[in-house]
């Protein structure tokens, strides 16, 4: 009965800090208003380089909107980790008991919801502007659902690295940019293919999501740990 | 009880105290003294394992508290010199939080009691933001009965507050310490608690 017991006031705890996360930034919706304008913003000055050419625009549209989507991932490194450090909230977390690793599985769950959710709802309908084919919008969706919770735990990672960091900002955007570029190449590639050899492509992307599910929540965790521990 | 054997502090190539020892008994209040930059913060985030000493180390219940470090944490309440509550909730958004984490049993009746004693009730629904620094700190203070743990670690907790407030901070522990409980804090102010013992870090300077 003890035994239940703790599990429900672990699973409280951890519920608890998801749905604060969640309704502070939900009355700062101005972040993320923001972001689905820069969104925008970077798109039509794509399109307004290139020239309104349909034929140019309908084969490279899907590489310039993954192209955003990573972009966009860097400007959002979320500010959540940076707050709860800069309050010493972890220490609040680590007496309640909390190891750093389910905080920072809470953490990508709920900046994939902030973050990357509302971009995924919203892109397919940016994506009239290029005319895409109704075969490839639904294929831009799932390569999104798999490959958006990667560029979350990769900025989170970022941003638990730079903790300690105040000054040289860019240094988040230069870690996040490298390591993304997998992902670009298996997404892009995914909806170019094609149809019958699309599934390898995202097979391999599943993996990097798996593997970075696998790695990510140790690697933020330790880097918490250092940065609380200085 | 806690022990604190031949602790050494060094914070970047400075060594800030060398070789202290010193015990928190149960019942009786730990008072740090000394001077800004004498290390009392250091030392607080040491007893609570927030910061590695150079050498030493912490003994609680007769084992080193790396040996038993989960149950450990689950025994102490630590505020630091900032506050943690969040800007954008509620001060009763905040409280319930704290609650919600820490799995507290504390009653509703307590609960609104402990609200009413800090001035606290006609500010319930106000966001953070608008509260001052010492209601910043009250609000931080309540931290102390929400968790119900048994070792407080306080870092400067009179800070801000009117004379009233602090007063009632001093009965609050000193009721926690007849119950038992452990408290060590920092403080510049006097308090008027009856059983206490004072660590001054001047003493233990090193150059």
């Amino acid at each position: 009965m003890s035994q239940i017991k703790k599990i429900n006031i672990f699973i409280l705890s951890i519920v608890s800090i998801a749905i604060r996360d969640l309704l502070i930034q939900y009355r700062k919706l101005v972040d993320i208003v923001s972001l689905l304008t820069f969104f925008i913003i970077v798109m039509l000055i794509f399109i307004f380089s290139i020239g309104p050419y349909d034929e140019k625009l309908k084969d490279i549209g899907v590489s310039i909107i993954w192209s955003i989507l990573i972009l966009s991932s860097t400007i959002s490194t979320n500010k959540s980790l940076r707050e709860d450090f800069d309050d010493g909230s972890f220490a609040v977390y680590q007496f309640a008991g909390l190891s750093y690793e389910f905080i920072a599985i809470i953490k990508i769950i709920t900046s994939w919801i902030l973050y990357q959710l509302p971009l995924i709802i919203f892109i397919p309908l940016t994506t009239i502007i290029f005319e895409m084919p109704i075969q490839k919008i639904y294929m831009l969706v799932v390569t999104m659902l798999i490959g958006s919770p990667i560029l979350t735990v990769f900025s989170l990672i970022a941003s638990a690295m730079m903790l300690t960091n105040k000054k040289n900002l860019t240094i988040g955007s230069l870690i996040i940019l490298p390591i993304s570029v997998p992902v670009i190449i298996f997404a892009v590639g995914a909806i170019n293919a094609d149809p019958e050899i699309y599934k390898a492509q995202l097979y391999i992307l599943t993996s990097i999501l798996l593997a970075s599910f696998a790695i990510g929540p140790w690697i933020i965790s330790s880097c918490i740990k250092i940065s609380v521990k200085s | 009880m806690i022990l604190a054997n031949n602790i050494t502090c060094r914070r970047g190539s400075k060594i800030i105290f060398r070789n202290l020892d010193f015990k928190i008994e149960d019942g009786i209040a730990t008072i740090i003294s000394g001077k800004n930059g004498s290390g009392k913060t250091s030392l607080l985030r040491i007893v609570c394992n927030l910061l590695v000493p150079k050498s030493g180390e912490i003994i609680w219940k007769g084992k080193s508290i790396y040996k038993n470090l989960e149950e450990y944490y689950k025994n102490i309440t630590y505020i630091a010199d900032n506050n943690c509550s969040k800007d954008n909730l509620t001060v009763i958004e905040n409280m319930n939080f704290w609650k919600r984490l820490y799995g507290s049993k504390i009653t509703y009746e307590n609960f609104m009691k402990l609200i009413d004693s800090l001035n606290l009730r006609e500010y319930m629904n106000q966001k953070v933001l608008f509260l001052s620094y010492g209601q910043k700190r009250k609000l931080e203070l309540t931290r102390l009965i929400i968790e119900e743990r048994n070792i407080w670690i306080l870092d400067e907790p009179f800070l801000g507050l009117d004379q009233d407030s602090i007063n009632i901070i001093g009965e609050t522990i000193s009721d926690h310490l007849a119950r038992k409980g452990m408290a060590i804090f920092s403080s510049h102010i006097p308090v008027s608690i009856s059983k206490k013992q004072y660590i001054d870090l001047d003493l233990h300077e090193s150059n």
